[in-house]
């Protein structure tokens, strides 16, 4: 067998062997995580347990960068990682925006603080919070439990560049998500939540649950409708900003230096020009102590920030990493990440790039019950389906949602299957509402916002499926069981 | 292959009254380049090694993974999760019995990217990125991303299955934007296969790179459809897409064990006598093409060995897509669609080359299905879908769309989205056609549980009565 090196010693010899072959900088970063991921799908459990440790390093030579990995940990293959990497770099010939690999920063830092609590977190514990979360929903008559997962994420990383960047920590989450599901009316229908934070009390399961039973209940009983209409749209929070992406998550993509510097955004060459209503602040806010997506510092060893991205419908900047802050003539604003695309979002695996990190909406001067009041007919949408299909580049979306149908400014029923479609930079300059609280979530803190005029489209079940459902519940009232659960 | 280590593995398992035990041994190599505007932006190219190892005790599963080095440790996490998921089951796991097997698979690369220099890689890349720009300057930016992976896995099994595999995909994507005041559009371009370099013999890259260009630029130019109902054909690759999100996902068996919409109802009719739903992934080849499907496989992650699977046959549910779990629980024959995308995955139910086929005798020629439709929409080339199998709604992209009226091909209209509920667009079948699609340009990567699994591939045209057209 061959000889395996600590990650500490991989990390130390990568950057000794990279010097040594040629490289005129180096960034080596190393990662050793700990991961339990605990879900249970309706009755059958599905634990996950691991540990991932790996090293990667940038290099710059002749003018260019080149980047390589190796989870296996011996000199052999950590050689050959930074031997390709090298002759990448070179192959790539000089390219003008790249100055440099970054130098150590003389911005502020603000420590992010690691909660060592987490680490007493065992899967015996998780499955205590499980268990809690399973019968605390089936506890309630309306409902039944559906699935529920909970991960923790320990992770011990260095990363030291030639410039003299040389730092260290450990950072961590715990979080979940609870599922429950309601067979009233036709077609059975679930609501879940997610929460989660970077400690241990930034979590807690009573509250996780509690929530998705809320949310469960009011979206039982959901119904087809024939529609085709343009009508104001109240946008829930997660409908926004959610862990699965949401309207604005596609806002902010759009103001990644990356797309900026190609073109592929209408907000080049933006700054300084109204882009939305006055009333929409929007925050990249790396900092905020209690965020599983905060950290001290970026990707890159540069330290995080709270970036102003929209002020008052004012575009006043652009997500930035040292690359494009240096190709658009602007500062690095400490965006870069470790879980890139190129990489399939693995911290070891990805190249440094621009990726956001808490999105932050300020409050409007709304409340969510005046907003409704003052909805003569409209929707308001939880969940959006389909928003990675949107044309990044012009903002144009098309997605299936679900939500409630609002007439004379009264909540009438949830609706499922609306067809939802439009260009978000015309969209945001038709936010007529904003709710004076954000919601605090998993990854943002985002109130509710509506928009005066958003096309909608919806089709009812037609009668054949409709008989078929209502035979199903036949089935289930002489059964006692939903065949569909 | 370290068969050595293996048996250590099932002796500490043997020790702990495990009834069985899977070990998934990989060593996979990578390389990405991403083009950006005719520069070469990131280059990354590395390896990831490691095992997992999979036991089962009284019922109950539990999975650890980690590096090889520390069997020991991953065996005692692997242990631990067994013993945490107990006290949690109430449904206990049974494996369906399957054939034992020692095979050494490697799919052949005519040309091993893995040989293939850095330089010639990103010569292709730069080359095609040439052919994405336009002399009238409309496409304004382009962005094009190559990757090999060689997947080197053992599967060893305490039943006795061992079987090496390498896999090699070589996929290329490209997307260009065009734009035109402050509208922009975005198009794509594809090529892939489970194969190496022999790939860009066989795909003609720089046509498709202008045939992607003109695609784009045609786009920002076409006016957006009216949102509403409408009656559609769908070409080969949203045959794909259809059969994939609409129908596919809702008959793997981890969601039905759970809820959905089609449990229950296995032997049912689902649509009308001539659909027939597939799922294969030992369909290697498409007629007419050199290039393998992105869905091809010998064998599962549980050793299963890959078919042909007809999900709906002449209309009526017959299966659903199950691991040996799933196949146990319900008492169905195992599909071998287990698939984990690392060792550090833990194995789920995925599909393969999935597409919808008309009955014998009952297939239809591209013009008979566009005949099906009179006044409605034909939609072409898919990007992408999403589906929520307990509610049955489903959506997924479309590049192209052009309007039908009076049976006559019309005008081109803008990027759109499609949806539907699965319960009811099955039903909503008018016709299929049999001639298959180009399986290069047919590659999906599918997201599920935070895993992705390469897919395939394309069909062969098919009508539907309605489906719900977005902006």
């Amino acid at each position: 067998m061959a000889e395996y090196y600590t990650i500490d010693k991989a990390l130390e010899y990568g950057i000794k062997f990279a010097e040594k072959k040629g490289a005129e900088q180096v960034e080596g970063f190393s990662s050793n995580s700990r991961e339990i991921n605990l879900s249970v799908e309706k009755k059958l459990p599905k634990l996950t347990a691991g540990i991932s440790s790996g090293v990667s390093f940038r290099v710059a030579c002749k003018g260019n960068q080149g980047f390589g990995f190796t989870k296996t940990l011996t000199k052999e293959r950590i050689e050959s990682t930074i031997t390709v990497a090298i002759s990448n770099a070179i192959s790539k010939g000089k390219d003008p925006d790249f100055k440099s690999l970054p130098m150590p920063s003389k911005k502020p830092v603000n420590k992010v603080p690691y909660d060592k609590k987490l680490e007493d977190i065992t899967s015996d514990v998780m499955a205590e919070d499980q268990t809690i979360m399973m019968e605390t929903i089936n506890d309630d008559k309306h409902l039944k439990f559906l699935q529920s997962q909970l991960f923790l994420g320990i992770s011990d990383d260095r990363l030291i560049n030639s410039n003299g960047i040389d730092i260290s920590g450990k950072s961590g989450g715990y979080g979940g998500f609870a599922a429950a599901i309601s067979l009233k009316g036709l077609v059975p229908n679930y609501a879940f939540e997610i929460m989660g934070g970077n400690s241990t009390e930034n979590f807690d399961v009573n509250d996780l649950t509690k929530e998705a039973i809320f949310e469960a209940r009011r979206a039982s009983a959901p119904k087809t409708m024939n529609y085709e209409k343009e009508v104001p749209l109240i946008l829930e929070p997660i409908a926004s900003v959610g862990l699965m992406g949401g309207l604005f998550s596609l806002l902010v993509n759009q103001l990644s230096g990356q797309n900026v510097a190609s073109g592929t955004t209408p907000y080049s060459d933006q700054v300084g020009n109204q882009v939305s209503v006055e009333e929409l602040t929007l925050i990249d806010n790396g900092i905020v102590p209690d965020k599983i997506s905060s950290s001290t510092y970026d990707g890159e060893g540069l330290p995080r920030e709270k970036t102003v991205l929209i002020d008052k419908g004012i575009l006043q900047t652009y997500l930035l990493d040292s690359y494009y802050g240096n190709k658009l003539g602007l500062e690095s604003n400490g965006k870069s990440t470790r879980s890139g695309m190129m990489g399939f979002g693995d911290p070891i695996k990805s190249a440094p790039s621009i990726g956001a990190t808490t999105v932050e909406i300020l409050g409007g001067d709304s409340t969510k019950e005046e907003m409704i009041a003052e909805t003569r007919e409209g929707f308001m949408v939880r969940s959006l389906m389909g928003l990675h299909m949107s044309d990044r580049s012009s903002g144009r979306f098309s997605v299936t949602g679900f939500g409630w149908y609002i007439k004379n400014g009264e909540v009438k029923y949830p609706v499922q299957g609306l067809s939802i479609s439009g260009m978000l930079p015309e969209l945001i300059k038709n936010i007529d509402m904003i709710s004076k609280e954000p919601k605090s979530m998993m990854l943002a803190n985002c109130p509710y916002i509506r928009f005066a005029s958003v096309p909608v489209t919806a089709k009812k079940f037609d009668m054949k499926t409709r008989f078929g459902l209502i035979m199903l519940k036949v089935i289930t009232a002489l059964t006692g069981k939903h065949p569909m659960f | 292959m370290d068969e050595s280590l293996y048996e250590k593995i099932f002796e500490m398992a043997s020790k702990e009254n495990a009834t069985y035990v899977d070990i998934r041994d990989e060593d996979s190599l990578y390389t990405s380049i991403e083009v950006i505007d005719g520069k070469v932006q990131t280059s990354s190219a590395g390896s990831e090694a490691g095992i997992g190892i999979r036991l089962l005790i009284d019922g109950v599963l539990g999975f650890a993974y980690g590096s090889k080095e520390h069997y020991k440790d991953v065996f005692q996490m692997a242990l631990s999760a067994q013993k945490t998921s107990k006290k949690l089951s109430e449904d206990k796991v049974e494996l369906a019995p399957v054939d034992v097997v020692k095979d050494k698979v490697v799919i052949k690369q005519k040309k091993p990217a893995q040989d293939v220099s850095f330089e010639e890689k990103m010569k292709l890349v730069l080359e095609t990125d040439k052919h994405l720009r336009d002399e009238e300057n409309k496409i304004k930016s382009t962005r094009l991303f190559y990757t090999d992976v060689l997947r080197r896995q053992t599967l060893a099994t305490s039943e006795g299955t061992l079987i090496y595999e390498e896999r090699p995909y070589t996929n290329f994507y490209m997307l260009p934007t065009a734009r035109e005041g402050t509208d922009t559009n975005q198009g794509m371009g594809r090529a892939g296969h489970v194969g190496g370099f022999e790939l860009f013999d066989y795909v003609d890259v720089v046509k498709r790179a202008e045939e992607t260009k003109i695609r784009t630029i045609k786009g920002l130019e076409a006016k957006p459809i009216k949102p509403g109902k409408y009656p559609v054909v769908l070409d080969g690759s949203l045959n794909f897409l259809f059969a994939h999100e609409a129908a596919g996902h809702s008959t793997e068996a981890d969601f039905i064990r759970t809820a959905g919409v089609l449990r229950g109802k296995l032997n049912k009719r689902l649509s009308p006598n001539f659909v027939n739903l597939i799922d294969d992934g030992s369909l290697e080849y498409i007629p007419g093409y050199k290039s393998r499907t992105f869905g091809f496989m010998k064998y599962d992650d549980e050793g299963v060995a890959v078919e042909r699977t007809e999900i709906i046959k002449d209309g009526i549910l017959k299966t659903y897509l199950t691991d040996r779990s799933n196949a146990s629980h319900f008492n169905l024959k195992p599909t071998g669609n287990c698939r984990a995308e690392y060792y550090s995955s833990f194995p789920i139910v995925r599909m393969r080359n999935t597409y919808l086929e008309a009955s014998k005798d009952q297939d239809l020629s591209e013009d008979e299905i566009l005949a099906l439709v009179k006044n409605g929409a034909l939609l072409k080339r898919g990007g992408g879908g999403q589906v929520d199998p307990i509610r049955g709604t489903f959506n997924f992209g479309v590049s192209e769309v052009y309007e039908i009226k009076n049976g006559e091909i019309g005008e081109m209209r803008r990027a759109t989205t499609l949806s539907g509920n699965t319960l009811e667009t099955l039903g909503k079948l008018l016709g299929i056609s049999n001639t298959m699609a180009d399986p290069s340009a047919n590659t999906g990567f599918c997201g599920k549980d935070g895993q992705r699994a390469p897919t395939g591939t394309g069909g062969g045209w098919c009508a539907l009565k309605v489906m719900t057209i977005g902006g």
